[in-house]
């Protein structure tokens, strides 16, 4: 009795008051580029960094740069100009801007699409800082278009530990880092397991990975997405390396590790990536190679270790479809082994350089 | 609760009106109430998109007031009550300007943006509220009042969860999902609210009577000046109880 009465009596207040209740819409704010797509089946991957404003597409080989048609999937509402459907040469890098649905905002996005042709060694040299970004990501050089080109290949998870600092240029704050301390060349790579004073996520692992980091999905191992095209046969996978645990890890109480790992998978029945879920034993990895468990911990002194580890093939390759660009090459790297589960020794330090995958044949 | 009885106990206390009781000039009325409504916007802002749910939650008022009648049908009351309002609402939100603390997500802390995605709130306040009404007895068993209330928050709470979403600092920044956030905007609201009040009441047994009745605030509960939501609540609700007339 009570709850019809309430009800309906709730009915009638709401009614009173929410004079008109839900309006219409208003007018979206968004100016997302969510995805692409080609009628004609030559794209490998795409890469989307919404916060830099890139877009890289790895195109099938034997594509036609200058005869593509591609359709972009935007924010609801938006508008793209110019039209792709005009747009068909993409020899060289193009540039669309979204408008939201309300006009009042715009983005320009800079599209490029280049052959699959993932650098196999990785000096970590070049740094720069993404735009609305407070940290700096390692990038790599291609000679491309007549003039050296940037390849976006590296990912971290930098972008959820804003909080760590206000300033617009510690990115030394950060738990992925450049450090002028390398092995050869003007800098290394220098990942920190930090400490967030958050409760249930008491540490953030520094990271770095070949991939794209998609800040939009919830579940944070999502959103780590793992490897690029790649049409060779990789050998071994080295690199010379520095590593200082910072101790017992918070939750699990055992000492710390590092996690250094190459891994090749297929990107046929729909797989288009690996994440921190599938990573560890999807079917579609042939081919993985790890640091393993007893080299993983302090290496012994100041200077740098070496690591040399084979790639330990669990199928076979399909030559066709290596050609055709339907396997990827994910090389990762983090200063807490267990960080995707937040288990790590905060000030765990791993530092790596000279990182090369040599091939067969 | 206690807080509740030690302010009536002292209002009735109060010795000009024990005295105007005593003398038989002034009636007394107790009443007890359900309270049943919300601190509504007047209209909803374009960003909500659906109200998944509303919980009324159970809230109470009782009060005292003395009626003074200057004429036969026209009287004056003056009250002093406790009561507590307050509602839970889900609502499915879009492009929804806000401060959250993330809990889990991808990135935790917190955070100010653009909200998408759906937000439980949960409102409770409680009052000290003086009500000043004319009164009208138009037959014998019959009480109308109308008049103002003026009322002080003694406990406030306006919290929220929110869960499955995504927030950006402003379209040009990437979207971050998030799987739990909360905010709460408690000592944003109002400690003071003023509004409209009538009420019927009927005689039934002796001094034994029914009554129903609608507040209507006119002051914003969440405060203008320091606003995380950008919205104006306003406290309306119906109040359904038994009252007695000594």
């Amino acid at each position: 009795m009570k709850n019809k009465l309430s009800y309906v009596l709730s009915c009638l207040i709401l009614g009173a008051t929410l004079s008109g209740c839900v309006k219409d819409e208003m007018p979206n704010i968004e100016v997302d580029i969510t995805g692409v797509s080609s009628q004609a089946d030559d794209i490998l991957n795409v890469s989307i960094n919404i916060n830099a404003e890139i877009i890289d597409i790895y195109a099938a080989p034997g594509t036609d740069l200058a005869d593509m048609r591609l359709t972009y999937t935007l924010s609801e509402g938006a508008k793209i100009t110019p039209d792709p459907a005009e747009v068909t040469d993409y020899t060289a890098p193009r540039q669309f801007t979204v408008i939201s649905e309300d006009s009042k905002w715009h983005k320009t996005y800079t599209v490029t699409v280049r052959f699959s042709n993932l650098p196999t060694t990785y000096g970590f040299d070049n740094w720069k800082q993404p735009e609305r970004a407070r940290y700096k990501i390692p990038y790599e050089t291609r000679d491309g278009y007549g003039t050296p080109a940037e390849l976006n290949i590296w990912a971290c998870g930098n972008d959820a530990y804003s909080f760590l600092t206000n300033k617009n240029d510690d990115f030394t704050a950060f738990p992925t880092q450049p450090t002028t301390e390398s092995y050869a060349g003007a800098a290394a790579a220098k990942l920190v397991t930090r400490l967030t004073g958050q409760i249930d996520r008491p540490i953030a692992a520094g990271n770095l990975f070949i991939g794209v980091f998609d800040s939009s999905m919830r579940e944070p191992k999502e959103s780590t997405q793992f490897g690029l095209p790649f049409m060779s046969r990789p050998e071994r996978f080295k690199g010379k390396f520095k590593y200082r645990s910072g101790g017992l890890t918070l939750a699990s109480r055992q000492p710390d590790h590092c996690k250094i790992q190459a891994v090749l998978y297929r990107t046929d029945n729909g797989v288009e990536h690996l994440n921190g879920f599938t990573i560890k034993n999807s079917p579609a990895i042939v081919a993985r190679a790890e640091l393993d468990e007893a080299a993983a911990v302090d290496t012994p002194g100041e200077s740098f270790a070496s690591f040399d580890i084979p790639f330990v093939y669990t199928a076979d390759i399909d030559p066709t479809l290596l050609r055709a660009g339907g396997y990827n090459l994910a090389v990762i790297f983090s200063s807490s082994r267990d960080g995707d589960v937040y288990d790590g020794a905060p000030e765990s330090t791993l530092v790596v350089d000279e990182v090369e995958i040599t091939l067969y044949d | 609760m206690k807080k509740a009885i030690s302010y009536l106990a002292l209002l009735a206390l109060c010795p000009a009106a024990a005295s105007a009781i005593s003398r038989g000039a002034v009636d007394l009325r107790v009443t007890a109430a359900y309270n049943i409504g919300g601190t509504t916007p007047m209209g909803l802002p374009a960003e909500i998109r659906k109200i998944r749910s509303y919980n009324p939650d159970a809230h109470f008022a009782v009060s005292v007031d003395a009626a003074r009648m200057v004429s036969e049908k026209w009287g004056l009351a003056l009250g002093a009550g406790y009561e507590t309002v307050g509602m839970e609402t889900g609502i499915s939100a879009r492009n929804y300007h806000l401060t959250m603390n993330i809990l889990a997500g991808n990135a935790t802390g917190t955070r100010t943006g653009y909200f998408t995605g759906n937000i439980k709130n949960t409102t409770n306040i409680s009052y000290i509220s003086i009500p000043l009404t004319a009164v009208f007895r138009p037959v014998r068993d019959w009480r109308f009042d109308a008049g103002v209330y003026f009322a002080v928050a003694v406990d406030r709470e306006f919290t929220g969860l929110v869960h499955s979403g995504q927030i950006r600092e402003t379209p040009m920044h990437a979207a971050i999902g998030i799987d739990c956030a909360e905010y709460d905007y408690s000592s944003d609201l109002s400690r003071f609210d003023y509004g409209l009040t009538i009420a019927a009441s009927r005689r039934v047994f002796r001094g034994l009577g029914v009554r129903a009745g609608l507040q209507w605030g006119l002051e914003s509960v969440l405060r203008k000046s320091v606003r995380k939501i950008d919205m104006n609540t306003y406290n309306v609700y119906l109040n359904v109880g038994l009252d007695y007339t000594f």
